[in-house]
């Protein structure tokens, strides 16, 4: 019998998952909106200031915003958006890898246009999660976050 | 594809039933799912292991045993009756 157990302990089997992700349902596009935001802004600030450990502070603050970037991205590309958004909206994968890359463009420049494309792109991700979330308003995400880089 | 499968859960959430690391036995041919049954269910690019908690045509709800930690059908909502995989029948070891 113990032989018989042995072996059968040692049989290749498929894991089965019986794991709790406890999710707590609530995604919102503003916190990458915001980080993104951030990144921005720290750039402008960057481009106007000559002192060097301003603008080595400013790199790091920046390289840390565009990493929660893709965080917050990441976050609502593989646990928010479900498969019947992908069907309604086929572009979603190519706008989420656009806005990733485009987060790791900002960490390799101080280039304030590739800043502004990673907003536009989260702004073409946050218009299709407004349409998959009845009454949210995603155009005063936008509106008050660029006020605050005017 | 063989008509038996090995099983090896990895989780809580099937507790007190099944606990995580026990090898188990499941029927993957012609399966006729019940209310009831513990089944091996394809979803979100994973194999989860969870009871049929409904039957509604072609689609079941699932659900862990120990409901407090498990993510189910209260979060992904029903599924297609084609996501089983497999389905349980037997506890083969428990480590």
């Amino acid at each position: 019998m113990k032989l018989i157990s042995s072996l059968i302990r040692h049989l290749p089997a498929t894991t089965v998952y019986a794991h709790c992700d406890l999710p707590c349902g609530v995604y919102d596009p503003a916190q990458a909106r915001i980080e993104a935001t951030s990144v921005y802004a720290v750039i402008k600030k960057y481009l106007s200031n000559e002192d060097v450990a301003f603008r080595t502070r400013a790199l790091v603050i920046k390289d840390e915003r565009a990493e929660l970037v893709k965080h917050h991205l990441w976050v609502l590309w593989t646990d928010y958006f479900k498969p019947e958004h992908l069907e309604k909206f086929p572009q979603l994968h190519d706008l989420f890898w656009k806005a990733t890359k485009a987060a790791g463009e900002t960490k390799h420049t101080t280039d304030l246009e590739h800043a502004r494309a990673l907003l536009d792109t989260i702004d073409e991700i946050g218009a299709i999660f407004a349409q998959t979330k009845p009454g949210y308003d995603y155009e005063s995400v936008k509106k008050n976050t660029e006020l605050q880089i005017a | 594809m063989l008509p038996f499968g090995l099983f090896r859960v990895s989780g809580e959430s099937m507790l007190p039933t099944y606990q995580s690391g026990n090898l188990l036995l499941g029927w993957r041919w012609a399966i006729r799912p019940k209310v009831g049954d513990i089944v091996v269910v394809f979803i979100e690019n994973r194999s989860l292991i969870k009871r049929i908690s409904a039957i509604d045509g072609d689609q079941i709800e699932v659900h862990g045993d120990n409901v407090s930690f498990s993510t189910d059908s209260r979060s992904f909502g029903p599924i297609s009756m084609s996501c089983i995989q497999a389905k349980i029948i037997s506890r083969l070891s428990n480590t």
